[in-house]
């Protein structure tokens, strides 16, 4: 990384001023708690504890019709420490609302122990749940484009709104962390956002087309 | 296992600090670099919470793949890499608008532009973000992060040629949206 | 210009139709029991059961629409609006359509921003919009609606069926349903008036719920929202078992027994009470969101 000009841009007036906008940009919040929160959910899971009974089954590709046929419930794999680099395949977490302070020394007692109650993000969920999502990804982007503007800014508000619950709850777990109703709201909303991805691409599919000739 | 916290004097201290699980070394990382990261993402996906998303897979793929950081490159220009792929991966292609906030049918507006409580110039801020995807990725990495076009090319899985050609596109655009 | 054609009930046929043919009426006979399925962008859709067994289908079309595909395949009848590569949203487009179908046909509209209006139809409904409002009557044992942004007004015969609404953001109205319910939005409204509940499930993000129906015996009733407000009034007498959980939000009940905190130092308030025999069950949970609880 450079911090000077190219050289021979200087001329640039252009170049000159974007150059002189700053590089670092804080977010609006400190993301290191779930950050954090999502590197312990690499721990093995001896470590966790947290035993959970849910599968998912991978969305049916491009031509997903009906929820039920897409989603079922199985059981969700104890281990996120899934290794593989493949970036483009990783879910994201969800956006959060500011979070208090959290401190990352160890606490008294076991650290996994404190944190195996936030799920903090898709990775918690098993490699199964972040397949299915990311599937539901890739075809998102081109079925909105199907959708008329104003409602493709509907859904993506009300995606929007599903990470803003999925923040919250994720807040109040870092408060609550053995809470057993925010883990089930989470789990819950997650499964919401699936859904919605689900019916977004469904309903996208089932848009008349233009005639051919 | 997590080593006592004591003083760390370098990054490579810290890089080798957290590959060996040091969750506080790695932590420095973060602190050090969020706001280059940060910055990369939003000004790539220009949506805020796409932004957080994107910088916090960074940092998750980084702490994985700490063993694969062989130092022949700055840290800072790995975690842009990485920065990099994470955000075309949740990309949106250019003319998806802003989720306006929550309103009613009528009379919803576009939310302001996260960029716009950015330092000054405002305008240059905002008329980046107005630009088309290829043309925006390559002028923030060359323009503002200072990548050669080689560098910004090989982040972007593009030809040197379309770097250089979207640099110049990029260029023409600012001059007239600036001008208007 | 806009092309104003009609298609009348007559022959047999099942080749496609074209619009622009201004002289070639059309009518299908179709299956009593049979699937209609209809597709349109913008304008209308409106059904209505009668008792002979013909799709006929007439309407107007707009300028943007290449034509109307209208055709059977053995027990399926489709009509498809099929719009110029040209035409955008807005543009143009639209096609009214006033359907005739033999009142127990099962039924498939989907539609992008036109109107859903179905009537005096038997056969099971499968509505979908993505802006267009859903208005319909229900008289069969299943019912499935989908929107995005659509509203939907729903009114049962009070026979019991399984009724599955989706909403994202539209809100829905639904009246008169009976059996099971599943009802889910994110931040659209529900306001449901049903006659004899024995399965609901209903779940919004931040679109608030008023619920008010009676309870069969053993039913079920499962609730939870992140932040809207759910309201249920039960009709009396109420013989349920109530398990009200949320983190932040309120609790209102007017059964009696007071909400307490989960525990001594955390946040979270909890109720658990039994009404009657407590045959059913009542289990609300939500993250902020007021629930309240009430009979009548």
């Amino acid at each position: 990384m450079k911090d000077e000009l190219h050289t021979g841009d200087e001329q640039d007036d252009v170049l000159k001023a974007v150059g002189q906008l700053p590089q670092s940009i804080e977010p609006q919040r400190d993301l290191w708690p779930d950050i954090a929160s999502r590197l312990d959910a690499l721990v093995p899971a001896r470590r966790r504890g947290l035993q959970m009974g849910w599968t998912l089954a991978l969305a049916a590709g491009l031509g997903c019709v009906a929820l039920g046929a897409l989603l079922a419930v199985g059981v969700m794999k104890g281990s996120g420490s899934s290794t593989t680099g493949n970036l483009t395949a990783q879910a994201t977490s969800p956006a959060t609302t500011a979070l208090p302070a959290q401190t990352t020394a160890p606490a008294s007692g076991d650290t996994a122990q404190v944190r195996q109650a936030s799920l903090g993000g898709y990775a918690m969920l098993g490699p199964e749940y972040e397949q299915a999502r990311a599937q539901l990804l890739i075809g998102l982007a081109e079925r909105l484009d199907r959708l008329p503007p104003v409602e493709r800014q509907k859904v993506e508000r009300n995606l929007n709104e599903i990470r803003r619950a999925l923040g919250e709850l994720n807040a109040a777990l870092q408060l609550a962390p053995n809470d057993t109703l925010l883990r089930e709201l989470l789990l819950n909303t997650y499964h919401d956002e699936l859904t919605l991805l689900a019916n977004v691409n469904q309903i996208a599919d089932t848009i008349p087309s233009r005639s051919q000739s | 296992m997590t080593l006592p916290p004591r003083a760390i004097d370098t990054e490579q201290e810290w890089v080798e600090r957290a590959r060996d699980g040091d969750r506080a070394a790695f932590e420095q990382i973060y602190r050090a670099y969020s706001g280059k990261v940060y910055g990369l993402c939003l000004r790539l996906t220009r949506e805020a919470s796409i932004a957080e998303d994107c910088t916090q897979e960074t940092f998750i793929s980084a702490w994985r793949n700490l063993n694969r950081f062989e130092g022949r490159s700055a840290l800072g220009t790995w975690l842009h890499r990485i920065a990099v792929n994470a955000s075309l991966a949740r990309g949106r292609k250019g003319h998806l608008e802003v989720v306006p906030p929550p309103q009613d049918d009528a009379g919803e507006e576009r939310e302001p532009s996260v960029l716009m409580d950015a330092t000054p110039p405002l305008d240059v801020e905002a008329a980046i973000e107005s630009l088309p995807e290829g043309a925006r990725h390559v002028l923030v990495l060359y323009g503002i992060y200072g990548y050669t076009h080689e560098e910004a090319a090989s982040m972007l899985g593009i030809a040197v040629g379309t770097c250089k050609a979207q640099l110049h596109r990029a260029r023409r655009l600012l001059r007239e949206r600036l001008s208007a | 210009m806009i092309k104003r054609f009609f298609l009348v009930a007559a022959l047999l046929c099942a080749s496609t139709a074209y619009a622009d043919e201004e002289d070639f009426d059309h009518s299908l006979q179709a299956d009593p029991k049979g699937d209609v399925e209809i597709s349109n962008v913008a304008g209308t859709v409106n059904v209505s059961g009668w008792d002979r067994q013909v799709v006929q289908v007439t309407g107007s079309l707009g300028e943007g629409v290449e034509r109307l595909d209208f055709r059977s395949e053995g027990k399926r009848t489709i009509i498809k609006v099929l719009l110029k590569k040209s035409t955008h949203w807005g543009d143009g487009g639209d096609a009214d359509l006033q359907i005739r179908v033999p009142a127990a046909s099962r039924l498939d509209i989907n539609t992008v921003s036109a109107d859903i209006v179905v009537h005096d139809v038997t056969g099971a409904q499968r509505l979908q919009a993505v802006s267009g409002e859903v208005t319909t009557e229900v008289d069969a044992e299943e019912a499935e609606v989908k929107t995005v942004s659509g509203d939907v007004s729903l009114r049962g015969e009070g026979k019991t069926s399984v009724l599955n609404l989706t909403t994202v953001s539209g809100n829905a109205q639904v009246s008169h349903v009976a059996g099971e319910i599943t009802a889910t939005t994110v931040s659209g409204d529900l306001t449901l008036s049903l006659d004899k509940l024995t399965r609901a499930r209903l779940r919004t993000t931040s679109g608030d719920l008023s619920m008010r129906g009676a309870m069969a015996d053993s039913a079920r009733v499962d609730g939870e929202t992140i932040s809207g407000d759910l309201s249920f009034t039960f009709k009396s007498p109420v013989d349920a078992e109530f398990d009200i959980e949320t983190f932040s939000g309120d609790i209102n009940n007017c059964f009696g027994p007071k909400s307490q905190s989960k525990s001594e130092h955390g946040p979270g308030r909890e109720l658990h009470f039994r009404q009657g025999a407590g045959s059913s069950q009542v289990r609300v949970n939500s993250l902020s969101g007021t629930i309240s609880i009430c009979d009548r």
